[in-house]
């Protein structure tokens, strides 16, 4: 019987795991095209997408290792565009103080409605979750009402306090907020711990998980943003990374696929920081949801 | 915390690092590759133009002296620039050819004496002939009109006669009552006898004027008594003899000599000595009293900018080495196709010879111009219109950037420094890109530096 029930697991790998690796493979094929397109050069370039660029009849005949690598799209992007570089720091800059803002205020928030009991509350939380919802280009005029008239159209604080004060990331932390035992906080309660203390010392080491992987998501929000920026801001020299990238063309293909991976690395390495703790969280709220 | 996620924000944090470290390369090489250029505000000036050339004095009227052609110069006495008084030697003729082209001279007015007096005997045989044929032609006419008379007394006789004949006709016939026939045939007769005396009547007018004429021509003929184109031919050279063996005479007196008859400063000479003298001045002179110039030849540039009255400065070396400036107005001015000539009057307390050299300089200034740039920052187009740079800021991904405008601009005018111009685009407060230490074009991004 267990040999048989062996067996079938076994069976059930040799099928299951060719799927995996197959969408593996689908998943980082994007990557390796940016990988490979990015050390091909120019001429190679032309060469293999001719039917592409020049809109005739035929097809591309791509090579995942060029003929001729070459480090000329890094070396130019890297060293003779600062305005790539400026604009990487403007992300960096609206990226960093939207997670500070977002831990200063949405955190606080998320245990608001975990830990307190008030009127209003169920209503107030339906509000946000409804407000969740609403696509950018629904709340996008009203926004950019209230931004004119506190003159913070054209900032950077016209695309970083919207997102400071996002539900999304509050929605995230209080599932893992309410994950905490309740009979631990009135524990710490008993023990003669305050509310802040209570927050500090109990809420926030036990949610951490959750709020990591608020973070995560929050910063991949962010770190991607397109309509916000481009609606608030008018001077290119406030603008984020990515509404750089959309302006490569296909003549510089290239160096579009080396200020891609570029742009990649700062998410990849994000995610690798906080891998654990977003499996963590994402899997906290299913489990309380 | 993990070792594992250590690690990976230690390469996150180097990746950050290495980003700062691209950051400030990719800045450094973006701000050195951008031109520098030096901005400066158009300025209200007059243009002004120096013009500066060599001049020499010259006189301000030459005087010639002349003498017959011909005569073999012995010596000279004077030079190019030496002042003469009057009765001053000026040079002297051989004697020898003075006495023989005198001789020639006079034996040449003795011929053409001798043909004028041939001419005149001539002249007055004709005249004697021409006068018979006046008494001739008034004998013709006479006998003629006498004919004409009487053809026209016969006609009118005739004419007489056929009126009687039809008087006497219609008289009969009013008689007897016959017929019209006979009267009609006596009135055609009367009719041709009118015709007929009419006819010599017109005759002798014809006549007349005929004679009329020829007697006239005869007798303007006869009675012309004035010059001939030969006579007067004959008469001057008569005279230009007479005067020129007169003149060998004088010179003869003189021992050959040619002596000043005003005071005045040579300036040209013709003669060499041992050549012989031609038809125009031996030498040039001026004289004391007349005032002196200094002359330059300047190019049609610079005439442009020189009008009559205009002060100009004249500097030249005194003899004693002195340098000395002095101011003189512009007295004639003289275009050409690619020069010009301008004259500078100078007053009697100027003491300078003719021939001096002079350095002339004049300084004109334009009227005040709103907009004047330094030449260097005026660019000429490939179709030889005139642009400036001016720098327009923009904002761009790095900020504020400096982009660089070509304005076209129309050159009112321009010396060796500065260049008057006009533009809609450019007011008396623009400013505009002076300097730059690379090429520039339209749209470059550019640093400005103070």
């Amino acid at each position: 019987m267990r040999q048989q029930k062996g067996k079938r697991k076994y069976l059930l790998r040799l099928l299951v795991y060719p799927i995996i690796v197959l969408l593996g493979v689908c998943f980082i094929l994007p990557i390796i095209f940016l990988l490979s397109g990015s050390i091909t050069d120019n001429i190679e370039w032309q060469e293999r997408t001719t039917a592409l660029l020049m809109d005739t009849k035929g097809y591309i005949e791509w090579r995942w290792i060029p003929d001729y690598p070459t480090g000329e799209h890094f070396k130019r992007l890297l060293f003779y565009t600062p305005a790539f570089m400026k604009l990487f720091w403007n992300s960096i800059k609206i990226v960093g103080l939207i997670l500070v803002g977002q831990l200063l205020v949405g955190v606080p928030g998320a245990w608001g409605f975990t830990a307190f009991r008030f009127r209003g509350r169920q209503m107030l939380f339906t509000l946000y979750i409804i407000l969740m919802l609403l696509p950018f280009q629904v709340t996008m005029l009203s926004k950019y009402l209230v931004l004119k008239e506190f003159t913070l159209i054209n900032t950077h604080a016209a695309v970083i306090l919207p997102a400071v004060f996002s539900t999304f990331p509050v929605f995230l932390m209080y599932r893992s907020f309410t994950a905490i035992p309740k009979e631990l906080l009135e524990a710490a309660r008993i023990d003669g711990a305050g509310e802040i203390k209570t927050f500090l010392f109990v809420g926030l080491p036990l949610a951490q998980g959750g709020i990591m992987a608020a973070m995560v998501v929050s910063f991949l929000e962010a770190w991607n943003m397109i309509e916000e920026p481009l609606a608030f801001l008018q001077d290119k020299a406030l603008w984020p990374l990515s509404l750089y990238l959309p302006e490569i063309h296909i003549a510089q293909a290239g160096f579009s696929c080396a200020a891609s991976l570029i742009t990649l690395i700062v998410s990849l390495f994000v995610f690798a920081i906080f891998r654990d703790s977003l499996e963590q969280g994402i899997l906290a709220s299913a489990l309380k949801g | 915390m993990s070792k594992e996620r250590k690690k990976v924000i230690y390469g996150f944090s180097m990746f950050l690092v290495f980003m700062a470290v691209c950051t400030l390369i990719a800045k450094g090489i973006y701000t050195s590759g951008l031109a520098r250029v030096t901005m400066g505000k158009v300025q209200s000036l007059n243009i002004s133009h120096k013009i500066t050339g060599l001049g020499s004095v010259v006189a301000g009227q030459e005087y010639g002296v002349y003498v017959i052609e011909g005569l073999r110069v012995h010596t000279i006495f004077v030079k190019v620039g030496d002042s003469v008084k009057a009765g001053e030697a000026l040079f002297q003729v051989k004697e020898e050819d003075l006495e023989q082209m005198l001789s020639e001279k006079e034996q040449l007015l003795k011929q053409i004496k001798a043909q004028l007096t041939d001419y005149n005997i001539g002249q007055q045989k004709e005249k004697g002939n021409r006068q018979k044929q006046v008494t001739r032609i008034q004998q013709d006419y006479d006998s003629l009109i006498r004919e004409q008379d009487i053809q026209i007394k016969q006609r009118q006789i005739e004419l007489e006669i056929a009126k009687q004949n039809l008087k006497r006709q219609e008289e009969l016939a009013s008689v007897s009552g016959g017929n019209g026939a006979n009267t009609d045939m006596y009135q055609l007769a009367v009719n041709q006898a009118t015709i007929a005396l009419e006819a010599a009547i017109l005759n002798k007018e014809e006549a007349v004027k005929n004679w009329s004429r020829s007697m006239e021509d005869a007798k303007n003929e006869a009675e012309w008594n004035g010059e001939t184109a030969q006579r007067i031919n004959l008469n001057q050279q008569i005279t230009q003899l007479e005067e020129e063996c007169e003149e060998l005479r004088e010179l003869r007196q003189a021992e050959g000599i040619v002596y000043a008859k005003e005071a005045g400063t040579i300036i040209s000479s013709q003669i060499l000595i041992g050549e012989r003298t031609m038809d125009t001045a031996c030498m040039l002179y001026a004289k004391e009293s007349d005032k002196v110039m200094v002359e330059v030849t300047l190019t049609s540039q610079d005439m442009e900018f020189i009008s009559i009255g205009d002060i100009v400065t004249l500097s030249y070396k005194s003899r004693d080495g002195e340098s000395k400036h002095i101011e003189a107005p512009a007295d004639f001015i003289e275009n050409y196709q690619d020069f010009g000539v301008a004259r500078f009057l100078l007053s009697e307390a100027d003491k300078i010879s003719i021939g001096q050299l002079v350095d002339v300089e004049y300084v004109s200034k334009s009227e005040l111009y709103s907009i004047v740039i330094p030449k260097y920052a005026l660019h000429k187009g490939e179709m030889g219109d005139f642009y400036v740079y001016v720098v327009e800021e923009q904002e761009g991904i790095l900020g504020m950037e400096n982009r660089i405008r070509e304005t076209m601009v129309t050159v009112l005018e321009e010396n060796y420094q500065f260049a008057a111009i006009q533009s809609e685009f450019l007011t008396k407060d623009s400013v505009i890109v002076m300097n730059s230490n690379k090429d520039i074009t339209e749209n470059d991004i550019v640093r400005i530096v103070e």
